[in-house]
């Protein structure tokens, strides 16, 4: 089994319809526990789970929660799953927000930190296409 | 591992009994763990498992232990294997999972993933039978948030 039977303890997805009614569901369809949904949807690119984050409240839950980031990120590495972030996007979304352009000064698990002409640091998850500026980083 | 043949007898949750192998039961890790605490004892008990999903792991299984079989083979027949109609597909993951056959829950999951990653949030609800609890806005918030995932 993956590592995540301890992220499912912490994060119940609770299935409303079945919590519900659990004998009406229909009979053709089996039920899937909370631990097999986390088995299939680790195996999503971020894209999708991204886009899957508005199915429900448990599954907003669930995708957001670090547990699962982490199993996530250990599961692509392991697998090889590449989100290809950078095939169309590359830096433009962010350099016409700011108008300035940065340095990457290092990376790691798919984090950048970029510095810009003013020395102010971001970090970078271009994967989910979000960045921080360092300060309010800090500070929050 | 002894040479000669061991057979076990594994009875689903509708009382239908399946002698197999047990070099080849073992692919179950569940079982495995019940072999080696000497925990069998004439029948072995699969609860959460009918028989008609039974049948279908048992084919797999017999089709991964066979003896000089080739990778293209197998590829094929797993190819085959999996394009059934979804709620197939979700009871031999229950299988799998229940019976912790990992390659087989890995390819199961898999399947369901190719099967899902196109789809919109409302048919993902569907296929799961997943009740929508956001607020129109609440969705609509979640949704801008990440706009380019939907493009």
């Amino acid at each position: 089994m993956l590592p995540t039977e301890e992220l499912n303890r912490e994060n119940q997805i609770s299935y409303e319809a079945s919590d519900q009614h659990p004998k009406r569901s229909r009979p053709t369809k089996p039920f899937l526990p909370p631990e097999v949904i986390v088995e299939i949807i680790s195996r999503l690119t971020v894209k999708f789970l991204l886009k899957f984050r508005s199915v429900s409240k448990s599954w907003l839950a669930l995708i957001s929660s670090p547990e699962f980031v982490k199993s996530h990120m250990s599961f692509s590495f392991n697998k090889n799953i590449y989100d290809r972030v950078m095939e169309e996007s590359n830096l433009d979304y962010l350099m016409k927000k700011s108008g300035i352009s940065f340095l990457i000064e290092g990376s790691v698990n798919g984090f950048h930190c970029l510095v810009n002409e003013v020395d102010e640091i971001f970090l970078w998850n271009p994967t989910i296409r979000k960045y921080k500026n360092y300060v309010s980083l800090v500070i929050n | 591992m002894s040479s000669s043949t061991k057979f076990l007898t594994l009875k689903t949750c509708d009382d239908k009994k399946f002698v197999l192998d047990e070099a080849i039961a073992v692919r179950s890790q569940t079982i495995k763990n019940m072999v080696e605490d000497d925990c069998v004892s004439n029948v072995i008990p699969l609860p959460n498992v009918d028989s008609k999903t039974m049948t279908k792991v048992i084919e797999y299984w017999k089709k991964h232990s066979e003896e000089g079989i080739s990778k293209d083979m197998l590829m094929d027949f797993d190819k085959a294997f999996v394009k059934v109609h979804h709620s197939i597909l979700h009871a031999l993951i229950l299988a799998a999972n229940f019976l912790n056959d990992k390659e087989m829950l890995d390819m199961m999951c898999q399947e369901v993933v190719d099967r899902i990653k196109g789809k919109t949030p409302e048919e993902i609800r569907k296929e799961f039978d997943i009740k929508n609890d956001f607020t129109p806005e609440e969705e609509e918030e979640i949704r801008k948030e990440n706009a380019w995932a939907f493009e």
